[in-house]
């Protein structure tokens, strides 16, 4: 297997690493082609690998035991899957699956655990990732318990426009309902509110972002803490979209 | 101060090799925490950690534009402040206080990061305990864009009576309103009904927990989980 190249990897964390630890990972790094729906963790199993998204866009669901189920986080190719992994937890109750297609390269969680444990500066790097992600968890206690959905569907909006390349979301309807916990109907509603103001337009299957800074506008304040503080903390990959 | 581990009420500082609570024996300071005594300041440095042993703290985050509160989570004494501190993060967006007085263990944070720098072991208790704060977060997003504000109501009574050792919670209507994100008249409405049930006994400023498998049965799923993994990981029980 060819090792991989850092100034060929896309993914941020990958990137923000010193060639020393890069080339600790790269002989383990594997790449992989991630279709729509492909679970990179599943719930209540050990997680065998973390994956680092390259492109394309993993979804973090929440799901109960009586399986109601929300989306609390996004992972596109500033993050890696199966944070768990760098809290030495070997599993988690949250399933994450791709939303939007793309490619990654996967870690077997051996690997990833030993290069942690022996270096502190790449340990850091990850578990502030970590902080992140909880941070995206955070602030969406606080827009599903604060936020109308119309304001909740400009932060998903913004925040897959982050993680994602181009201005072209390839979701449906449905899927976004089940991500946002409403009824279909409902997001239906609002995405046609949001076409009305000329924020997006939607086609079959897609959804193209028009105007950032209208959306970003509905969205107000729950939108964007978990972005600052992972351009504060690690780099200003999330921000590229937003300059 | 001679404090032997077993008289702890703190469940992390409990769940320590005896090696490791005799390294932290002498860092550790007895404080009283009384009612929005701050333990973390949003956006500053956290100098102290604290491990509770009686009480309750809030964690409240706010929205971009400090337009919204909310609390996001809380912890009593299965708990400790700051963790964004285990994660090697300097600061938090999000602010936390005592909402139910009590008293805890005080410990500089410098030295903290210290112990778990060498200790593997040690390493592994709190960043799974980052795990199970992460865990609750997630199911209280799920709880919030899901659940009724009658099953939260019920999710939440259960939640902080699992933190506390009476079944008496010292609150008000306007501070649960705070606390769920919605209206006080709103939350007056689901006490009443949850009294209906039985399942409690509000008086003015207190809530009695009267049958916990009632608030259970109202939780349905969104209660539970966290709790599940907390105990499966720590290795101490957290519900009651």
């Amino acid at each position: 297997m060819l090792a991989v190249n850092q100034s060929k990897v896309r993914n941020g964390l990958l990137r923000a690493l010193s060639e020393e630890h890069f080339a600790e990972f790269a002989p383990h790094l594997e790449p992989i082609d991630l279709p729509i729906r492909h679970v990179l963790v599943e719930i209540n199993q050990p997680t065998p690998y973390v994956c680092f998204i390259e492109s394309g866009l993993a979804s973090v669901v929440a799901t109960s035991e009586e399986d109601e189920t929300i989306e609390v986080g996004h992972i596109g190719r500033e993050g890696i899957t199966g944070v768990h992994l760098a809290l030495m937890a070997e599993q988690t109750t949250n399933r994450t699956f791709m939303q939007v297609a793309g490619s990654g390269l996967l870690l077997p969680s051996s690997a990833f655990s030993r290069v942690l444990n022996e270096n502190i500066a790449v340990r850091k790097l990850f578990l502030r990732y970590v902080q992140t992600f909880g941070l995206q968890l955070s602030q969406s206690v606080l827009a599903n318990g604060r936020y109308s959905v119309y304001e909740r569907l400009a932060r998903w909006l913004l925040m897959v426009h982050d993680r994602i390349d181009g201005d072209d979301l390839p979701l449906t309807h449905e899927f976004l309902g089940i991500m946002l916990g409403v009824r279909r109907s409902g997001v239906t509603e609002h995405i046609h509110m949001l076409e009305g103001k000329r924020a997006i337009k939607a086609t079959r299957g897609n959804i193209r972002i028009l105007d950032r800074e209208l959306l970003l506008e509905i969205a107000g304040g729950c939108y964007g803490i978990p972005e600052r503080e992972y351009q504060r903390m690690i780099s200003n990959y999330i921000a590229s979209k937003a300059d | 101060m001679v404090i032997p581990q077993s008289n702890i009420s703190n469940k992390l500082l409990s769940a320590l090799s005896p090696a490791s609570f005799d390294q932290f024996r002498p860092h550790l300071k007895w404080v009283d925490l009384p009612v929005k005594n701050v333990l973390v300041s949003a956006d500053e440095p956290a100098e102290d950690i604290y491990f509770l042993e009686r009480g309750l703290a809030s964690v409240v985050a706010r929205s971009g534009n400090d337009d919204e509160t909310i609390e996001i989570a809380h912890f009593g004494r299965e708990g400790m402040s700051a963790p964004h501190l285990i994660l090697m993060t300097d600061l938090t967006p999000n602010k936390t206080f005592m909402q139910l007085a009590g008293s805890g263990f005080v410990m500089r944070s410098a030295v903290f990061g210290d112990f778990l720098a060498n200790d593997i072991t040690l390493r592994r208790l709190f960043l799974n305990y980052v795990h199970t704060c992460e865990l609750q977060l997630a199911h209280s997003a799920l709880a919030n864009g899901r659940y009724s504000v009658y099953e939260r109501l019920a999710r939440w009574l259960l939640m902080v009576h699992d933190r506390l050792d009476s079944d008496d919670l010292p609150l008000t209507h306007e501070f649960l309103a705070l606390m769920l994100g919605v209206r006080r008249s709103g939350v007056t409405e689901q006490i009443h009904i949850l009294e209906g049930g039985n399942a409690i006994k509000a008086t003015r400023g207190n809530i009695r927990i009267l049958d916990r498998e009632r608030l259970k049965d109202v939780a349905g799923g969104s209660y539970g989980v966290p709790e599940r993994e907390y105990e499966r990981l720590i290795g101490l029980q957290c519900m009651r």
